[in-house]
């Protein structure tokens, strides 16, 4: 990384939003970065190809005079040709994935081959090449889990996906095949997991928001972190506030996100971010942003740079995207402009990010009609930005 | 014809009599009336749940699976072949042949402030006067069993008392008795350090008060604290059914270790003792946030618990004269916003019956595949009140309430019972 790599970017700007036809949990760019992919609502893992502008050619200066003429003096002056703007970034869609059922809510990507995992609510767990034009599923378990698989991750190796969910079961596959490895259960649904990149071990939390650490080998819960702000008992409500598990300073941190909830039903809650010394346990700090209308961190990503790219959900119709440092109480950047954040990205050569939102007005109690009558669905525009220092 | 007691002074002490006693007349039009319809309706009792905020039918009743709003969870076979209710609901699926689900609700109301008074309390035709809640109305109409239980229990969280509004033009006498976290309300019961003859001794330096205080006042304005009193009197007999410390750990963890469950285990016995109409209440429902992490939490609570008391009821026979009623006052709608939310939706929603005079195991009318609108014959809570009415015996269509001379009918004049929902 060059020095001019490590100036933390100010701000984030806007260039493109482009629609889609259903709603996004979930968006991916692929570590080469020529895809991105999205789990979304309507049971189908979309595809777009990222078509960055290329530099334009010179366009021909039609004031110029002919060769022929360029000996003879003129008295015209001439003018210089202005080159025409780079066409700009585009999303060209590619055939989904599909033959899953429910939603998919969670997508992962292998370090280094061209494979994408994807699970959905009914508990189907699939390994797709996704690369091609057509792509290629890999292998498929339907029965992966009872019903909602919440989270899959891959190992920093690429050897081994893991899964949760809500019958409380966490499962270690292999990725290559497909075939399952080994398996914990658990006293209460699994909302979050994260392989930790380099001990051989992984975390997940639970649907209180408390946080264990299992060996991979052998398969094991050997310790628990509780983290009892993510959890609120509202009346009979379980409301869950821990939704993402993230490394970060090479494992030495563990990153849990997602807010502090303060009602049910509504579910009104307070961004949070706790940032946990891994080998202790100890918590670092404790970040919370905005109010309880501001809703959850529902996703982040990580800039080599030292700074976190969070997507905030907000109340219906409220949301924004934010930047965090590390350490720092408030974000140093925060866009409220896109609806209802659903997930952010950043492109692997860190100039660029994803950002998939709501569509405006997506909530209401009134039976909203398109022009021709329809009684349409909600859709995840896909913001793009370019980071600028 | 039935009318009101505002046209009659009369004790609670008296109304708080054996059917016996009101069949054999002497009180005034009212009462022979009633009575007449109290015979007619036999012991009836009722059993409603209402789920505060709105249950979503896409999460329970109507389940529509892997399509555009169906939301990530999968449905399952019921009982009754052919028919299937939410996941979330595994317990609720081996009552169904019990159950009578009415899947083709259109109601009107969009907001919780008029929702819930309207639904609940049939959302007549406006005639200028509140109309009772279901429970008051069936205090009112079937009164108190022989057991002299109050008539209309409310099971709650939160604060408990005596809540008057509830009973409308009938009158505060008609309002409801809440437990609240079901617990009778505060200073109901005898205080310890008092002994029985004591109590007495103070009972009736209270009535002497209490006359004095009534001569001067309309009789509406005292009827409703001496009927409280006279509830407690017969409830500090009848502490066991609501001890929550007797109740065996065995249907403790049946009905599940939650509000809901407690809850409908009081409402189990409070049925069993002969209290005549059982409400029990659980609040937030109203899951415009996280809807399906929400119900992921809340429907399982309510399936345990409901199903536990379904099958209770039906062991001890108690299910063929007892209405029983799950519902909220919408459901919620499909298109799903940006907060993982359902709104509010009374186009095409569900609700749940069984017991007495209602049809087991059959589900009437049905939405389209997306359930967005009601696809069959469309019903309004009009109807259902109907619908209620005729279960217990009460022909809601021949009889109607007489307040200050006025007629005024059970239920919206220009709707009809289900009667595909009807034995």
């Amino acid at each position: 990384m060059s020095s001019q790599d490590t100036v933390l970017p100010s701000k984030a700007v806007q260039l493109r939003s482009f629609d889609t036809a259903c709603q996004i949990f979930q968006a991916r760019f692929t570590p080469c970065g020529t895809t991105l992919l999205a789990a979304c609502m309507d049971a189908s893992v979309r595809r777009w190809t990222l078509l960055e502008p290329q530099p334009a050619e010179p366009a021909p200066d039609l004031l110029a005079p002919p060769e022929s003429a360029k000996s003879a003096p003129s008295t015209k002056p001439v003018r210089p040709a202005k080159p025409p703007p780079p066409p700009p970034y585009e999303l060209r869609e590619l055939e989904p994935l599909t033959g899953f059922r429910g939603w998919v809510q969670t997508v992962a990507l292998h370090p280094n081959k061209p494979a994408t995992f994807a699970a959905d609510t009914w508990g189907k767990l699939e390994s797709w090449n996704s690369l091609e034009q057509k792509a290629r599923r890999n292998w498929s378990n339907p029965e992966a889990h009872d019903g909602w698989i919440r989270q899959i991750a891959v190992s920093p190796d690429g050897s081994k996906v893991v899964s949760c969910g809500l019958d409380q079961w966490v499962r270690l596959w292999d990725a290559d095949s497909g075939r399952k490895i080994a398996e914990l259960q658990h006293s209460q649904p699994v909302y979050a997991l994260a392989f930790h990149p380099s001990a051989g071990e992984l975390v997940f939390s639970d649907v209180r928001g408390d946080i264990h650490v299992a060996t991979l080998a052998p398969f094991k819960t050997v310790r628990a972190i509780s983290s009892p702000d993510f959890f609120l008992l509202a009346r009979m409500q379980e409301v869950s506030g821990l939704r993402q598990l993230r490394f970060s300073d090479q494992g030495a941190t563990l990153l849990a996100a997602g807010a502090k909830p303060s009602t049910g039903g509504f579910v009104e809650a307070t961004p949070m971010l706790v940032r946990i010394e891994f080998s202790s346990g100890k918590v670092l700090d404790t970040v919370k942003i905005g109010t309880p209308k501001d809703g959850f961190m529902l996703d982040l990503d990580s800039d080599p740079r030292g700074f976190h790219a969070v997507a905030l959900s907000g109340q219906p119709g409220a949301g924004r995207l934010v930047f965090l440092k590390a350490g720092d109480k408030e974000p140093f950047f925060s866009d409220p402009s896109p609806a209802n954040c659903q997930s952010v990205t950043f492109h692997p050569r860190g100039n660029l990010l994803v950002v998939a939102a709501t569509n405006k007005n997506s909530s209401g109690n009134g039976k909203p009609l398109s022009k021709d009558g329809a009684y349409e669905a909600n859709t995840s525009p896909l913001l793009l930005y370019r980071l600028e220092v | 014809m039935l009318c009101t007691p505002f046209e009659h002074t009369i004790s609670r002490r008296h109304f708080l009599g054996t059917a016996g006693a009101l069949a054999a007349g002497g009180l005034g039009g009212i009462f022979s009336a009633r009575a007449a319809e109290a015979l007619k309706a036999g012991n009836k009792q009722v059993l409603f749940v209402w789920l505060d905020g709105g249950m979503s039918q896409l999460e329970s009743w109507d389940p529509k699976p892997n399509t555009l709003f169906g939301g990530p969870f999968r449905s399952i076979p019921t009982s009754v072949p052919g028919t299937h209710v939410s996941e979330l609901m595994p317990h609720c699926a081996k009552q169904m042949h019990r159950l009578c689900l009415v899947r083709s609700l259109c109601t009107k109301d969009r907001d919780h402030s008029s929702g819930v008074a309207r639904i609940q309390r049939g959302d007549p035709k406006n005639r200028g006067v509140p109309y009772p809640f279901f429970g008051s109305a069936i205090a009112y109409l079937l009164g108190p069993t022989s057991s002299n239980l109050p008539p209309y229990v409310v099971l709650k969280e939160g604060r408990g008392g005596f809540r008057a509004e509830d009973a409308g033009f009938l009158g505060p006498t008609f309002g409801s008795l809440a437990f609240g976290d079901g617990k009778p309300p505060e200073d109901l019961l005898r205080n310890a350090s008092l002994t029985e003859a004591e109590d007495q001794e103070r009972n009736a330096l209270r009535e002497v008060f209490n006359r004095r205080y009534a001569q001067a006042r309309r009789p509406s304005l005292t009827e409703a604290s001496t009927h409280a009193f006279d509830t407690a009197q017969e409830l500090m007999r009848r502490s066991d059914i609501f001890d929550t410390s007797r109740l065996p750990e065995k249907d403790k963890e049946r009905y599940g270790r939650s509000e809901i469950g407690l809850h409908m285990l009081i409402a189990r016995n409070m049925l069993e003792a002969g209290v005549r109409f059982v409400k029990v209440a659980s609040f937030g429902w109203d899951t415009h946030g996280d809807n399906f992490n929400a119900h992921a939490s809340l429907v399982p609570k309510f399936d345990r618990a409901f199903a536990a008391i379904l099958e209770d009821l039906a062991a001890s026979g108690l299910l063929q004269r007892t209405l029983v009623v799950a519902m909220s006052e919408f459901g919620r709608t499909p298109r799903i916003n940006g907060h993982a939310g359902r709104d509010h939706w009374p186009d095409a929603w569900s609700i749940a019956m069984a017991g007495c005079g209602v049809r087991a195991g059959c589900v009437v009318g049905a939405t389209d595949k997306l359930g967005v609108s009601v696809e069959s014959t469309a019903h309004d809570i009009g109807s259902v009140f109907h619908t209620w009415y005729h279960a217990l015996g009460i022909d809601s269509l021949s009889h109607e309430y007489k307040h200050k001379g006025q007629p005024l009918p059970l239920a919206h004049e220009e709707m009809t019972p289900i009667k595909e929902a009807l034995t």
